[in-house]
């Protein structure tokens, strides 16, 4: 059954959602049928399946990002999404 | 036909096929298809993409179980080469607006480099270099065999583009090249010097000329009002053509007069050096007959990426000494600041970059970047005759400064048993007012000087020549103008050092009685205007010349005098076309 969930989480990440953080979120992402949108700061939404757009937000550390996902597998997404932004992107 | 206006920069008309520079070093040669071509055009971009994948793909692979850094970019890479949302950005442009896959994939990413260029988050914005990377990864796939790059140039065109960058400007092979229109630019872009050195016309700031033009189009570039005009009628096709023929007729003209003596009526010789950046002006500035290079700017290898260095450094120097051969070189240290712009992050941006950390400031400021410049200019005085010259000096204090640094990088090429050239000619620019007022005190610390009239023009009147508001406040004739040109060539000549001029001042028709008047006998001017100053310092007399300047001395008033300068120039100096 299709779902919508919204979740905001702060980036504790030295360096923000910096280029290889957003290519490990997009690979755990693209994992998912659903579509998952990222904003910054309650800005404009992107889609956090491309790794350029979610460049483009320029998040850095201590910004709030907003996570909203749409589908089947919307709450199984948002675990992952979710640990996987506040455990730093395990860091890398 | 189209008609589009911008900046001339460079005088003359071309008319020629045009060829587009996209972006740096890949020319891209078609940019449109048939509406018939686009599933075949998307269906090679999509072939294009798994390609570049597959070569990432080995690459990561060929380093084995590496995770290091240079594995993890190429991974970056590959995703972003993937990444769905700029792969359907660059379908729809190609299915809908009919872009070959090259055009399409060109446009979106200068998009985005732009909005990277822009980023606060300094980790973000740094990865624009990737995004260059993977631009640069998927045109050479696309293109293939057909990768066509500046030096491969068949034929004469006109080269459009958004903006010429130095690296692609010493890349261009400038036989095949008749002219330029650009996006972007002014009066002192790479576009422009190197228009001017060739001879050729330019003209800058049309904005979106660079997608206006198809490759193949014919265009007009006329450099003398700043026009652009795409694919011409044949009534305006006739009428350039014959303006094109009578710039050529008054050129040859001037061109025949290279080997004639530099001297006045009078028989008084007056030295005409050449003020040049890029190694292509020199060969033009030899061709024209000049006596040497008064004034060779280093600044842009300073921007070549990856940044220079002391070899690149070394590396231009050589070539420029080559050309030149026997006659003098005067090697400008780095100049960086004020107008040439220095990258600075936001917490180090001055209010007033023209009264700031420019220039030998920021030389000093940077002293490894200034010693790896002294030691590349030392070591390329074994090639040729160097000589060395300070910007921005304003004091006896600075002078010894700079000279200290050099004499320290002197001190570790001996114990390093290097050899150069012990008796290197040291010089400042006068510059700085307070510069050309003790020009009497900082004579006895070198051996020549070199007039910058446009920053002592500035600085003198306190005036910004590029702020419209105040423009109309530069005059080069300013009665205090005139009196520190006067001073510093009297120290200069007291203490026995050459005193030269550099500055545009020395080009300008008006303005070369009155120096030649005033004593000077050096000027430095950009190469192709030495035909033009040849002309007129040989319809002077110097005896006619020294009354002008003696008159201009008396007068109070800027305006007055330029009024006069302008009636002499009516009665004594020759028409040279221009």
């Amino acid at each position: 059954m299709s779902k919508e969930l919204a979740r905001t989480i702060p980036i504790t990440h030295k360096y923000g959602l910096h280029a290889r953080a957003s290519t490990v979120f997009v690979q755990r992402a693209q994992d998912f049928a659903s579509q998952v949108y990222m904003s910054r700061d309650a800005g404009e939404e992107v889609d956090a399946k491309s790794v350029l757009q979610l460049l483009t937000l320029g998040v850095q550390q201590g910004d709030q990002v907003t996570l909203r996902i749409i589908g089947d597998d919307a709450e199984q997404a948002m675990d992952v999404l979710s640990d996987l932004i506040k455990r730093d992107f395990f860091g890398v | 036909m189209e008609t589009r206006k911008g900046i001339p920069v460079s005088p003359g008309i071309a008319i020629r096929e045009a060829m587009i520079l996209d972006t740096e070093e890949i020319h891209i040669p078609q940019r449109f298809i048939e509406s018939e071509r686009v599933e075949a055009e998307a269906a090679r971009y999509e072939e294009g993409v798994r390609a570049a994948e597959q070569s990432l793909q080995r690459e990561i692979e060929r380093m084995g179980g590496d995770r290091g850094i240079n594995a993890q970019i190429l991974e970056i890479h590959k995703t972003l080469l993937g990444d769905p949302v700029l792969k359907n950005e660059i379908l729809s442009l190609i299915r809908q607006k009919q872009y070959t896959a090259e055009h399409a994939v060109a446009r979106t990413m200068s998009r985005y480099i732009k909005k990277f260029e822009v980023m606060d988050s300094p980790i973000i914005a740094e990865r624009v270099h990737d995004l260059y990377d993977i631009e640069k990864l998927l045109l050479s796939t696309l293109l293939g065999s057909r990768l066509d790059t500046m030096q491969e140039l068949d034929r004469e065109v006109v080269v459009i583009a958004h903006n010429l960058t130095p690296a692609q400007a010493a890349k261009l092979d400038s036989k095949w090249v008749r002219g330029f229109a650009m996006d972007v630019g002014g009066k002192t872009s790479h576009t422009a010097i190197m228009a001017r050195a060739l001879g050729i016309p330019a003209v800058v700031a049309l904005e979106e000329i660079s997608t206006a033009v198809i490759a193949g189009d014919t265009v007009i570039i006329d450099g003398f009002r700043g026009l652009v005009i795409v694919d011409p009628d044949d009534a305006t096709l006739r009428d350039y053509r014959a303006r094109e023929a009578n710039v050529h007729k008054v050129a040859r003209r001037l061109r025949k007069e290279t080997t004639l003596p530099s001297e006045t009526i009078d028989g008084h010789r007056v030295e005409l050096q050449a003020n040049v950046e890029l190694p292509q002006e020199v060969h033009a500035a030899m061709a024209l007959g000049a006596a040497g290079i008064g004034l060779l700017r280093t600044e842009f290898i300073h921007f070549q990426k990856p940044r220079g260095g002391e070899a690149w450094h070394l590396q231009h120097y050589q070539r420029v000494l080559k050309e030149v051969g026997d006659r003098p070189v005067t090697i400008r240290t780095l100049d960086l600041g004020g107008d040439k712009g220095l990258e600075r992050a936001e917490d180090q941006r001055e209010e007033n970059p023209f009264l700031g950390c420019r220039s030998i400031r920021y030389c000093f400021a940077n002293p490894e970047l200034f010693r790896e410049q002294l030691r590349a200019i030392l070591r390329a005085s074994m090639f040729g005759r160097v000589k060395i010259m300070f910007p921005m000096v304003g004091s006896v204090g600075d002078v010894e400064r700079a000279v200290g640094f050099f004499e320290q990088v002197k001190e570790e090429l001996r114990q390093n048993g290097e050899q150069f050239d012990t008796e290197i000619p040291v010089g400042v620019m006068v510059e700085v007012p307070s510069l050309a007022i003790t020009a009497d005190q900082v004579a006895r610390h070198v051996q020549f000087f070199s007039i910058g009239t446009n920053d002592l023009v500035q600085y003198t009147l306190a005036v910004d020549r590029g702020n419209e508001h105040v423009a109309a406040l530069y005059d080069p004739v300013h009665p205090a103008v005139l009196r520190l040109l006067a001073a510093s060539l009297a120290a200069g000549d007291r203490a026995g050092i050459e005193v030269s001029i550099c500055g545009e001042m020395a080009s300008e028709r008006l303005y070369i009685p009155l120096l030649i008047g005033l004593g000077y006998r050096r000027l430095s001017v950009s190469p192709p205007m030495i035909p033009e100053v040849r002309r007129i310092v040989r319809s002077i007399q110097v005896y006619d010349a020294v009354r002008l300047a003696a008159q201009c001395s008396g007068l109070a008033d800027g305006m007055e005098i330029a009024a006069l300068l302008r009636s002499w120039a009516r009665d004594y100096l020759p028409d040279t076309g221009w």
